[in-house]
């Protein structure tokens, strides 16, 4: 960790260099991480990673003309290289007419993201925790046959972000994460588990080992399920796999300017059920939030879906000026070409428990989560393909009665989402892919006649 | 505040030193890649640049085997001091395992094969450094091909057309504790378009020459010429409008051939992922999955006959091609489905041994830091004969699919179902009609035995794909995969159906 104050002189006397060399406009960003990864199968440590970098994006802005570089170098000549390219970019490409200026100050809520029990974790610690797993694994179920594995991942990682920009943004925030998931497997099934969490002591190894285990220890064979529709829960695993792929396909600026995305001509209309309600907050203190997105702009609530209808999408200052909007401050990375996207998003939580959800079904599959979800089949109605894995159940008369063979979906995720009859009110944080900083927060759902195809 | 790292022949020398030191603290294995790598990549829409990013990116990262259990720390700042700091990272990860596994039996000596040491430079050939191109020059077909049409009255359903372009120079030094040093650089050239089609909900897209992004291949701007995507452009526009009047694909099992890129997507999904020996040894299981393709399946009938499949890092040009994986082993080509039937998987120097095996030399990480693991070269299918329109005239009822829309497979790589963007219903060997919203599926050997035909190497070309997914923290990689049009029978097809 370089803290605050050498971040920030360092992005400021680079800044003052751009000006020097004729950017009319500059902004210079700095992410460093420190990543650690423990990978383990069979019950058995099979990796481990350390990791370190630090990377610094400048954009620079001359007569509308943009210019984006970045090095992980923080060596003072690879520095100047790189912003000298950033100004030589930005005087050989053709003007954007619409975009005029980076963003200005904004006030920043102070929030506690960091967390130095989850920074200081040692390998040991990491390691007697899994093996700690790995001992009670082995000691549930050993007979000849058949014999419980553990196998996943624990990582922790530390991030600052700095940004400095000519017009006076001067932002700075450090964070933690802490982040494992659990598949116990025997022979015939297998059962997930997963914690995502700043603070390292928040993650209750035993209870996620009890999940992935009870979903592992069915006495009964899985039963095989002819395609068709049915009524299924969703944990919240499967739902997050589902909406990271609505905010890939629908809710970012990007696909509803392309017209791909569902969003797209539907604002203000009904395209869920009223039950819904999908907002991204980065200021929500119950979710992952970091008080300004990658280009300083700060963070406020940004409703997506309300009660069913449509209402918002995430744009960055350079879309936005393109389409006459507003930043609604979710900038990623400047070399990012996909989002914006939301990155602190959550769907509203219901009132039940998800015990109580699976005692509202007659006949039914409780879904744990989905493998190699694909969510291009059909943009416009978020139509999806998927596989069931790592604990599929059949529920019969309100009772989970015995596993089910892995099976494929194929549904419009809009369609669906109309047909939510419950939602839980216990929700659970996930990692996104495109950004270290944010989270979804998700609940179980209930949706009736959900298509599986085979 | 900055920092000053060492002159890159300085800290080749501290890395130098760092390996006689990890010899000396009695590592049974150790090495280390210091990478380097500059990119641009350009995003295009509609005849303007929307975003144009230059990157510089170095690290090394130092990788120690220690009483059977392995320590990985790496890092972006290349200071003698900081080099300290991973070297005590990797040993302390390795000893913090080896002290518990070993108390259970599991850390043991000698889990790695031996490889003779290597001092070598490689350059893979590359024609036209696409850095030394003027911008304006080198984005032209882009920035061009995504103009066509703009503002035209005929065309206003095109609602946009974006392009791509990606170039990389990497460099990379290997050095182990076997006394290899090892200099591999490395240009990849992408690049690819997007038509955009809409009318109400209906969206049509069509790509070239390839849809997520394009094609990469190693060289430099020789691959962007040799793609032709301004002679290409005006068709793929013509043929996304015309999907917005096309029909449905009917449902049902129907004889399929698949245009070369997709057969290049079929292998990369249904064979490239399901021979990597990690995911067969259950190391892959927590995200990327197992595979139905253990070793006891060695030696089945997986395919049809005719199917011959092989992984090459040696071809010229290949996405994944290589001199050396980033274990230090020599690149060579590998048999993995011969006449249909499954002869070999993909393997690093740990799980080969498992096998009783020397590393085939599979072995990639994406960057200075990651972990190196099993990742797919270029794996390729032997051309047969025959063009494809001779396919097609040979075809009494079927449907030629062009270019992928989708994808998705189960964790054993087993069930599959892919979508596309355009099919051509054939009738009595001709092209009776295009269809719109296609979508295959099947189950891997089923699929592959009823694989009655493929093309000859007139059709043979190398596709590539530059985020291939592996690993946990997930690592995106180049796969190169060399394919012709092939042909399926009872394949179950039809329009997307929720």
């Amino acid at each position: 960790m370089l803290g605050r104050d050498k971040i920030i002189e360092l992005l400021k006397s680079l800044m003052r260099e751009a000006r020097e060399h004729g950017a009319g406009q500059a902004e210079a960003l700095y992410v460093g991480s420190h990543r650690s990864a423990t990978r383990f199968a069979n019950s058995a440590v099979t990796q481990n990673i350390k990791e370190s970098d630090r990377q610094i994006y400048f954009r620079v802005l001359l007569d509308k003309k943009i210019g984006i570089t970045s090095t992980n170098s923080l060596h003072i000549d690879d520095l100047r290289r790189c912003l000298k390219k950033a100004i030589a970019i930005a005087k050989q490409i053709k003007p954007l007419k619409f975009f005029h200026s980076l963003p200005e100050p904004s006030e920043y809520p102070e929030i506690k993201t960091h967390f130095p029990e989850t920074a200081n974790l040692t390998i040991s610690d990491r390691i007697k925790t899994l093996d700690n797993i790995f001992k009670k694994a082995n000691s549930e179920l050993r007979t000849p046959n058949s014999e419980l594995k553990a196998g996943g991942a624990f990582s922790t990682l530390e991030t600052e972000i700095g940004i400095v920009n000519s017009n006076g943004i001067e932002a700075y925030q450090p964070f933690t994460s802490a982040n494992i998931s659990l598949i116990t497997s025997s022979a015939s099934a297998s059962g997930f588990a997963s914690q995502f969490d700043r603070n390292i002591k928040n993650i209750n190894t035993k209870r996620l080992l009890s999940i992935a285990l009870e979903k592992t220890i069915i006495k009964n064979k899985p039963k095989k399920l002819k395609p068709g529709r049915y009524t299924i829960i969703l944990e919240p695993a499967a739902v997050n796999e589902i909406l990271e792929w609505l905010i890939y396909i629908g809710f970012g600026a990007e696909s509803f300017i392309d017209g791909t995305s569902f969003m797209a001509g539907s604002i203000g209309k009904k395209i869920m059920s009223k039950k819904m309600t999908i907002y991204d907050d980065g200021t929500d203190l119950s979710g992952f939030p970091v008080p300004f997105d990658f280009e300083g702009a700060a963070k406020k609530r940004l409703d997506i879906v309300q009660s069913g209808i449509a209402k918002g999408i995430a744009f960055d200052t350079l879309l936005a000026k393109k389409y006459r909007r507003k930043t609604t401050g979710h900038a990623l990375i400047p070399e990012d070409v996909e989002g914006p996207f939301p990155s602190n998003v959550f769907i509203k939580a219901g009132g039940h428990t998800i015990d109580e959800m699976v005692s509202m079904v007659e006949r039914g599959i409780l879904v744990t989560r989905f493998h190699y979800v694909n969510g291009l089949l059909d943009t416009k109605t978020a139509s999806m393909t998927g596989m069931t894995r790592d604990g599929t159940f059949y529920i019969e008369d309100g009772r989970i009665k015995c596993p089910v063979e892995d099976m494929r979906f194929t549904e419009s995720i809009i369609e669906a989402f109309s047909r939510v009859e419950a939602i839980s009110s216990e929700r659970q944080a996930f990692p996104i892919s495109w950004s270290d900083a944010g989270a979804c927060i998700v609940p179980a759902l209930l949706i009736k006649d959900f298509n599986f195809s085979g | 505040m900055t920092l000053s790292p060492l002159p890159k022949h300085n800290f080749i020398s501290v890395l130098q030193h760092t390996i006689a030191y990890l010899k000396k603290r009695g590592v049974e294995y150790a090495d280390i890649r210091l990478e380097e790598s500059i990119s641009e990549g350009v995003m295009a829409r509609d005849g303007e640049i929307d975003k144009l990013w230059d990157n510089f990116d170095t690290g090394f990262g130092i990788r120690v085997l220690y009483k059977g259990a392995w320590g990985f720390a790496a890092s972006s700042l290349l200071t003698e001091t900081e080099t300290k700091k991973m070297v005590d990272a990797a040993l302390s990860q390795a000893k913090a395992i080896a002290r518990i596994q070993g108390s259970r039996g599991q850390g043991v000596k000698g889990i790695i094969d031996k490889n003779p040491a290597v001092k070598i430079k490689y350059k893979a050939p590359c024609q036209i450094d696409p850095f030394t191109i003027p911008i304006e020059e080198r984005l032209f077909p882009t920035l061009k091909a995504t103009s066509l049409y703009k503002n035209s009255r005929q065309y206003k359903k095109i609602h946009t057309i974006e392009g791509f372009m990606d170039f990389q120079k990497a460099h990379k030094i290997f050095l182990n504790t076997e006394g290899s040093f090892i200099e591999q650089e490395i240009f990849t050239s992408g690049a690819g378009i997007k038509a955009i089609a809409i009318d109400g909900d209906d969206v049509q897209i069509r790509s070239f020459p390839d849809s997520h992004n394009g094609i990469f291949r190693q060289g430099g701007y020789e691959r962007i010429i040799e793609m032709d995507i301004l002679q290409n452009a005006p068709r793929i526009i013509e043929e996304a409008l015309m999907l917005l009047k096309a029909d449905e694909c009917p449902s049902g099992e129907k004889t399929v051939i698949l245009g070369g890129s997709q057969v290049a997507l079929q292998i990369h999904e249904s064979i490239g992922h399901a021979v990597e020996l990690d995911r067969a040894m259950g190391m892959e299981i927590s995200l990327a999955g197992g595979t139905f393709l253990t070793p006891d399946k060695l030696g089945k009938q997986i395919c049809s006959k005719i199917v011959n499949i092989y992984a090459d890092p040696t071809i010229e040009g290949g996405a994944g091609s290589y001199l050396y994986d980033d274990e230090g082993t020599k690149a060579r080509r590998v048999d993995i489905i011969k006449n249909g039937r499954f002869v070999d998987f993909l393997t690093s120097r740990e799980t080969a041994k498992s096998l009783g095996k020397k590393s085939n030399g599979s072995v990639r990480a994406n960057g200075w830091d990651n972990i190196p693991i099993i990742r797919m070269s270029n794996i390729n299918i032997e051309p047969q004969q025959g063009v494809l329109n001779d396919l097609i005239s040979d075809t009494k009822d079927g449907i030629f699919l062009q270019t992928n829309k989708s994808w998705s497979i189960d964790t054993l790589r087993l069930n599959f179902q892919l979508g596309m963007e355009i099919g051509w219903e054939i009738k009595k060997g001709r092209i009776a009609r295009p269809l719109k919203n296609l979508v295959y599926s099947g189950i891997t050997p089923q699929f592959w035995k009823s694989c009655n035909a493929i093309c000859g190497k007139e059709e043979w070309q190398m596709y590539g794909l530059n985020s291939c997914g592996k690993g946990d923290p997930v690592q995106s990689i180049s796969v190169g995969h060399g394919a012709a049009p092939a042909r399926f029978s009872n394949v179950e097809i039809g329009a997307v159906k929720c």
